[in-house]
């Protein structure tokens, strides 16, 4: 090996551990010393590459890791939530043919009953309540079934106006204040599939059924109450709007 | 239905052992690789925390593939590939990571310290300064501890190519060093 690979093969590795390089470089003082001189070179460049190391690197690494990682132990959860669904799921499809047939025997339901029904179960409510509702605010819950109170002169105070729930979508609820107790007001839209009846009483409760223009106008009062006279004053004090 | 359910039970147990000695491995890896893991990186990135990024991203990837890896001797390879890789679709991603070496700090080369630390200094800043296909065997040889083989099996070179980057690599490093001794020199007579 002539010098020039020598010193070629040093400046390549100067930890060459091939039997040619390593005799080459016993063979001559000079390239002994040429070859220590890169060692020692090699050696500061190692030192120079070392840089620090963040403190704590690899317990950080380690924390990230396990922060990441999913939990394998949970075990069987995902089963019983699976059970869970299945469970649910064919509950859901099978009351979809239980429930069929009977919504399809028994024809409309009345809106005597569904309006009894409902001033019954919010009367613990509504008997009490007292939003104190201004004409605005009920004109607001008014205006999607196309009515509006031109003032609240006839009609008196308002303790609560809102939108309700029956089977066939909203409508509007007010409650008013009358002789003996409140007076229950229902706007139902023209499109709900209820059965009709213009007079209806029952459990204490009395009402009547007015049709409008754009609604129904359902009014029920306690069994006390002019129902007439009450009937006409609502009327009167709603306009229609559109 | 129930028993079908039951049936794998014991299972799991067996899938956290092994998990669990998939945990011990993963950990000795981490422990015995990440600092050099870490010089690679910032060597290829000359920034601290992007480098710690992507020895982060680098185990989280190593511990998904963790199986793949059969020869425990050849994880520092196998380690330093997956960073590689990183480290490349961080170029995809972004072009403005990348770090202009005339924008880092330079060591102020008149003041007086230990001449060890100012050579360490001087000589950090040539790596640097070093082009990435001289830099990168230089480093798989000296941080790595890698032979010409190895080296170009992980940079996908042949050997003949890798022998003479390293010996340029450190040909110009030893140059601009001589260089700068002889500017100080006149310097300082």
């Amino acid at each position: 090996m002539d010098e020039l690979e020598f010193r070629r093969r040093v400046y390549t590795d100067p930890n060459d551990k091939h039997p040619d390089f390593l005799s080459a470089s016993t063979d001559h003082a000079a390239n002994r010393q040429f070859l220590n001189e890169m060692k020692d070179f090699n050696h500061k460049l190692e030192q120079a590459m070392n840089v620090p190391v963040p403190k704590g690197f690899p317990d950080t690494l380690m924390l990230r890791h396990l922060l990441g990682e999913p939990k394998y132990r949970e075990g069987p959860g995902w089963r019983y939530l699976a059970i869970a669904a299945s469970v649910a799921f064919v509950l859901g499809f099978a009351t979809r043919f239980i429930h069929l047939p009977a919504e399809a025997s028994p024809g409309l339901p009345s809106i005597a009953q569904v309006a009894l029904q409902h001033v019954q179960t919010e009367m613990p409510f509504t008997r009490y309540v007292d939003e104190q509702v201004t004409l605005i605010a009920a004109n607001a819950k008014l205006a999607p079934y196309g009515a509006r109170l031109s003032d609240m002169s006839r009609v008196g105070k308002i303790y609560y106006a809102n939108h309700c729930m029956f089977p066939g979508g909203t409508v509007a609820h007010l409650v008013i204040a009358g002789e003996y107790e409140r007076i229950n007001i229902f706007l139902v839209p023209m499109d709900q599939p209820l059965k009709m009846e213009s007079q209806f009483a029952g459990q204490g409760l009395q009402g009547e059924v007015v049709p409008m223009q754009n609604y129904r106008l359902v009014i029920v009062t306690d069994m006390q109450e002019n129902l007439k006279q009450v009937t006409d004053t609502v009327k009167t004090s709603l306009e229609h709007i559109i | 239905m129930i028993s079908l359910f039951k049936r794998k039970i014991p299972k799991p147990d067996a899938v956290s052992k092994g998990i669990r000695v998939k945990q011990k491995r993963y950990e000795a890896l981490v422990y015995a690789l990440h600092a050099d893991l870490f010089r690679y990186a910032f060597w290829l990135c000359h920034d601290r925390q992007v480098a710690e990024d992507l020895v982060q991203e680098t185990f989280l990837r190593a511990w998904k593939a963790l199986d793949s890896l059969k020869d425990e001797k050849a994880a520092k390879a196998w380690l330093i590939t997956i960073l590689r890789r990183e480290n490349a679709r961080r170029f995809e991603r972004k072009q403005f990571d990348l770090v202009d070496l005339d924008n880092q700090q330079v060591p102020d080369k008149h003041s007086p310290g230990p001449e060890q630390d100012m050579e360490s200094e001087l000589l950090r800043r040539h790596i640097g300064e070093l082009a990435i296909e001289y830099r990168e065997p230089l480093l798989l040889q000296v941080i790595g501890g890698f032979s010409g083989e190895e080296i170009a099996d992980i940079l996908n070179l042949n050997k003949n190519t890798v022998m003479t980057r390293l010996f340029r690599a450190r040909n110009q490093l030893k140059e601009a060093l001589d260089h700068d001794k002889t500017i100080r020199g006149r310097n300082n007579g």
